[in-house]
């Protein structure tokens, strides 16, 4: 909501500077988003007069304008058509400078010099408006400062306004703030509308059918007007409210839409039908051209203005058409209306069509405000235009609502604050915004809220006022008083573990998206049926890029890498710890925490001999997990997995349940990213992994000497280092205390195909010293074990 | 058979030639040929030692004398050159075993923590440290602990699939932490301490400060007689704790339809501490949550009595924290995960 100052004091008499009043009221009821000095930065902008329009002999889209600027005609090139000759328009002379540093300076568009420039709101800085060129009122004299004309030389506030204060979005609503902060009377005239000649009802008819959409609809009917320009003064304060002016009847309902932030709308009498108004609520796919030149297609819930024939309007939205006030208008059916909230709000939403009008209604318009805005614009109307107020107002209510008191009950109130305000206080707080107190006692306040409040409803909601009104700012800090415990649980302290391990291995921590494409999987090459192509896709995504819940993280990593090293990165290790999701039996999906890894590239240091990852990389990650979580049981079982290297990768089974993998990526996934090298990853789901951590225990340092004894076994390439050792652990005994691969040997006296593993059996008894003969006879068994499976000890 | 005068004479001799061999000995192994020439079994002195047996009384005692002082002699000289030789050596092998120090180490290197992580748990920290304990919830939910529950009916704006990311009917991504205090509160009665971390989203499109991905941390206190004021003394030592001693707090009017009375709050700019810069846009001051006492209707909606227990909630950005305290400009960067951005962060 954009104020202008002046305005602002037409209903408070505020002396203070506008800035401070400005930062105040952000500390006590709205949100200031800005306070400008209108026509800062513009200078050298004046009144000039379209004399005639040319096309461009080069160009389409741009015409040829000249200008009369009081001391010269001039030729301008110009994008907009929405004027014609005898327009005032401001024209930026060759040097002017516009807000935010715009120099203009004769140049040619398509070989044709412009010799300056014509100027649109936006451009101004006066809205946002750029649809057009600004059309200045007929009497702005040629040549003349458009400072001047525009009333720059008052200050704009513009407010942030939260959706449960409609009240907020009028001149007059944020007046009556700001006189209760200041401690200064709010005053708003009544308007006096002088009513002459027939009865209303006479001329027009209204019939609501939509109760429930409108509960209340006035409607009053002016003629004979005459319908130009609007006043300078008006033009001047709609376009600092970011309004574009159109002609005298329609700004004067803007105007009093702005003032007091109710919706009017006027309806050109002579073409309504009957003339009468039907309200009613619209048929399912019926049809309406509204104001913008847009055919909308309407839906039962929707809320209709017909005339005696046809829909005539969107009600609280947009007019239609048809019935548009035009130049040649002299006769109006004036529109003072109440719609339903959340009828206007489905309305808008579903049309995508976002309104002055809309806003308000949807958020809460104030019922009363009915009578009082009508006449307002008729006052107005009698005075800019002409004409004649016919006798009466056709005022349709079903029911007048009643006003619903609130308890506030004093001792609670300050309670909920923190803070002991006086019931007098809270009364006097309450009553300068508008509340009626009607009835007090030591113990609490009958408090009956205004008609534009619709936002105050309950105790807490006055708790609210007191609390902004009496100040944020002067609301003690203190503390909670009850005694509690606060702390991590256990999945919570060992998941920052899970994350500082991972750290200590090198790897640096990635947050990626959550939602994927489901295009990503045909870009890896993947299978129809593959766990990387999610199930889980949104009815409402953002795009096709982010429209499937991630069944897995590795995938966003693999992203991750192909960005670092498009990006020149040389070397990329990542780890990421996340939720992924899956088809639940419940409504509800199933969610899991998971934690993946990446290497590639270069290895940093790599000069020492190991220049990129591998494999090894990606099981010590996995190795450091487990020994990080104290997770014995543990294992990488050789595995085929699409996605891997079909000879470089291992499931991870945790208690005989399969919770990941980890490998190498498959060279074919790795070129389709562009990551040369090998590609180390792995992925685990982490709850599982958390489950099996164990606690600290302090272990038995052993007191007896232990025997260490080699053993070199040959075995087919493929028979799995892992299971070799199992074998030779089992068959060790109960003696042995640790199995350790210490070589590993491919060659000549390994023999095709075969590969030598050596382990470092260490043999130890808790009680007594060990003799060789123990050793001895449990390297048997390990011997015999291994020639049971076709294997060959090395001698 | 000489005469013991003779054999002392050969005794002095030697012990005068294996001194001088031993002196000019240059290494170790030189020294080791000194040794066997003056001592071994085959020296002159050895011989002599053998022959001891042949003399008399007296001059077997004290040829033997003199044979052994000679011996101890030789020996220390051995030793004492033998010391200086190694040392000389290990000298020499030394420089030719050289290693640039400055060259780069073999990596022991930690990773780089994410600046969302560090964040979220330095928030945590402050309000574990307070006394709350970590609650977490689902990212999907349903309509009910989404909305409903938190006093946003079926009309609520924000309930349209135009802001929230649908699943299906009425299961879509949480568009805020919220749900999960709405599930600490039916899962026990006040009083109530937890903090909740976790990932949100929102139909936003990227640009450089929206994310469709993103999180919050939220807090939430229900207890019996908690004011307004206990919010604001909550935030005021929050914002001192992460931001730094100097900053602080101030409260805006504001609106959610979950907390009445609500506020926005703003925290003095770590950068300027409230003088005005460029990183705050001149205002002193930076927008970093919204707060406000937990609406009677959420009370009720979880089994809890208004006019009995009361409560204050609070919810903050976790990028947009981030954003402030390490001056972020782009939020996108978060998300790109660009090793060289990552490389920033520590802690």
């Amino acid at each position: 909501m954009r104020v202008s100052w002046s305005w602002l004091r037409e209903f408070v008499p505020v002396e203070a500077a506008p800035e401070d009043v400005a930062d105040r009221l952000s500390m006590r009821a709205v949100k200031l988003e800005r306070v400008e000095q209108l026509g800062a930065g513009i200078s050298g902008v004046i009144v000039g007069a379209v004399v005639d329009v040319r096309p461009h002999p080069q160009a389409d889209n741009v015409v040829l304008v000249n200008v009369d600027t009081g001391t010269d005609v001039r030729e301008i090139v110009c994008g907009a058509h929405n004027y014609g000759p005898g327009d005032r328009v401001p024209v930026a002379m060759p040097g002017a400078t516009l807000p935010g540093g715009m120099e203009i300076s004769e140049r040619a568009v398509r070989g044709i010099t412009s010799h300056g420039m014509m100027c649109s709101a936006r451009e101004l800085h006066l809205s946002e408006d750029h649809s057009g060129i600004l059309i200045l009122p007929p009497d702005a004299p040629l040549g003349a400062d458009v400072r001047t004309v525009l009333g720059l030389d008052d200050v704009v506030i513009e407010f942030d306004v939260t959706s449960n204060r409609p009240d907020l979005l009028s001149v007059a609503g944020i007046a009556r703030e700001v006189a209760a902060m200041e401690g200064l009377p709010f005053r708003i005239p009544s308007p006096s509308v002088p009513e002459k000649g027939a009865a209303v009802s006479e001329r027009a008819g209204v019939t609501v059918k939509d109760a429930k959409g409108c509960p209340r609809y006035l409607a009053r009917v002016i003629t004979g007007l005459r319908n130009g320009s609007s006043p300078g003064w008006m033009q001047r304060r709609l376009v600092a409210a970011g309004m574009r002016p159109i002609s005298a009847i329609v700004d004067i309902t803007n105007y009093v839409l702005l003032e007091r932030g109710h919706p009017l709308h006027a309806f050109d009498l002579a073409k309504l039908d009957g003339p009468a108004i039907v309200v009613r609520r619209a048929k399912k796919g019926e049809r309406i051209t509204t104001l913008d030149d847009v055919e909308r297609v309407l839906e039962s819930d929707d809320v209709m203005i017909c005339d005696a024939k046809r829909a005539v309007a969107v009600a609280g939205i947009m007019g239609g058409g048809d019935t548009e006030v035009s130049t040649e208008t002299t006769d109006i059916l004036l529109e003072s209306a109440y719609f339903d909230p959340q009828r206007i709000a489905a309305t808008a939403r579903r049309l995508g069509l976002r309104t002055e009008a809309s806003v308000r209604f949807e958020r809460g318009a104030d019922v009363e405000a009915v009578p009082g805005a009508a006449d307002r614009v008729c006052e107005l109307l009698l005075e800019i235009c002409g004409g004649t107020v016919a006798t009466g107002v056709l005022d349709v209510m079903a029911r007048r609502p009643k006003p619903k008191p609130v308890r506030l009950d004093i001792a609670r109130a300050s309670t909920l604050i923190g803070v002991s305000i006086p019931a007098a206080d809270m009364a006097s707080m309450l009553g300068s915004i508008g509340m009626d107190v009607t009835s007090s006692s030591r113990t609490s306040l009958r408090v009956i809220p205004p008609s534009f409040r619709p936002d105050v409803a309950i105790e807490e909601d006055l708790v609210e006022e007191i609390a902004r009104l009496y100040a944020y700012d002067r609301i003690p800090e203190t503390l909670p008083t009850g005694g509690r415990t606060g702390g991590l649980t256990r999945d919570q302290r060992l998941r920052r573990l899970v994350r500082r391990v991972l750290l200590g291995t090198g790897l640096s921590e990635a947050q990626t998206l959550s939602l994927t494409s489901p295009s990503l999987p045909d870009r890896l090459g993947l299978p129809a049926e593959h766990a990387w192509r999610g199930k889980l896709t949104l009815q409402t995504p953002l795009s096709e890029e982010e429209s499937v819940l991630r069944p897995a993280l590795l995938p966003g990593l693999l992203l991750a890498a192909e960005r670092n090293i498009a990006r020149r990165v040389r070397s990329v290790a990542l780890f990421e710890i996340g939720t992924v999701f899956a088809p639940g039996n419940d409504i509800l999906p199933k969610e899991g925490l998971s934690v993946a890894w990446l290497m590639a590239g270069e290895m940093p240091g790599g000069w020492h001999g190991e220049r990129g990852y591998d494999v090894f990389d990606a099981t010590g990650v996995l190795h450091a997990l487990t020994e990080g979580l104290g997770i014995g049981d543990l294992s990488v079982e050789p595995s085929q997995e699409v996605v891997f290297h079909p000879n470089r990768n291992g499931l991870v089974v945790l208690n005989g349940a399969r919770i990941g993998q980890v490998g190498e990526l498959h060279p074919r996934i790795a070129r389709a990213l562009d990551i040369p090298g090998r590609v180390a990853v792995g992925e685990v789901l982490l709850n599982p992994m958390l489950a099996a951590a164990r606690e600290s225990v302090v272990p038995e340092i052993p007191r007896f000497p232990a025997i260490e004894r080699d053993i070199a076994v040959i075995v087919p390439d493929d028979a799995g280092a892992m299971r070799v050792e199992s074998v030779v652990r089992d068959a060790a005994g109960a003696l042995v205390e640790s199995v350790q691969l210490f070589d590993v040997y491919r060659g000549a006296q390994a023999g095709e195909g075969q590969v030598s593993l050596a382990f470092r059996l260490t043999f130890r008894h808790g009680e007594r010293t060990l003799t060789d003969d123990e050793a001895t006879s449990a390297m048997g068994s390990v011997t015999s074990a291994v020639g049971e499976r076709g294997w060959r000890v090395r001698e | 058979m000489s005469d013991i005068a003779g054999l002392i004479q050969t005794v002095e001799r030697e012990q005068v030639a294996a001194l001088e061999r031993i002196a000019l000995s240059t290494k170790v192994a030189e020294l080791e040929e000194a040794e066997i020439a003056a001592i071994g079994r085959k020296a002159p002195m050895s011989a002599l030692k053998r022959e001891l047996g042949g003399l008399s009384e007296e001059d077997r005692r004290t040829l033997g004398r003199l044979l052994n002082d000679a011996r101890l002699t030789i020996e220390a000289a051995l030793d004492g050159r033998r010391g200086q030789l190694q040392a000389r050596e290990e000298e020499a092998a030394l420089q030719h075993d050289s290693a640039d120090i400055t060259l780069p180490p073999r990596l022991r290197a930690p990773g780089h923590p994410h600046p969302i992580s560090i964040v979220i748990d330095r928030i945590v920290d402050v309000f574990v440290g307070m006394g709350y304990r970590v609650a977490e919830g689902p990212e999907v939910e349903t309509d009910f602990y989404s909305f409903e529950a938190l006093n946003m009916p079926a009309d609520h704006p924000a309930r349209s699939g135009f802001d929230t990311m649908y699943l299906s009917e009425g299961v879509a991504l949480r568009p805020h932490t919220s749900p999960v205090q709405v599930r600490a509160m039916m899962e026990q009665s006040p009083p109530i301490y937890v903090v909740v971390p976790g990932r949100c989203y929102r139909r936003d499109s990227f640009d450089a400060s929206h994310s469709p991905v993103f999180h919050q941390v939220e807090g939430l206190a229900v207890d019996r007689g908690i004011s307004f004021a206990d919010l604001k003394g909550t935030l005021a030592e929050f914002a001192r704790a992460l931001f730094g001693p100097e900053e602080r707090v101030r409260f805006r009017p504001s609106y959610f339809p979950f907390t009445e009375p609500s506020a926005e709050i703003d925290v003095s700019c770590p950068t300027c501490h409230g003088a005005g810069c460029a990183s705050c846009g001149w205002s002193g001051w930076l927008e970093i949550m919204g707060a406000g006492m937990v609406h009677p209707n959420e009370l009720r909606a979880v089994g809890y009595d208004p006019q009995d227990v009361s409560g204050f909630a609070f919810g903050m950005g976790v990028e947009r924290v981030a954003m402030v305290a390490y001056g972020i400009k782009d939020i996108r960067q978060f998300f790109e995960n660009d090793m060289r951005f990552l490389a920033g962060f520590a802690g």
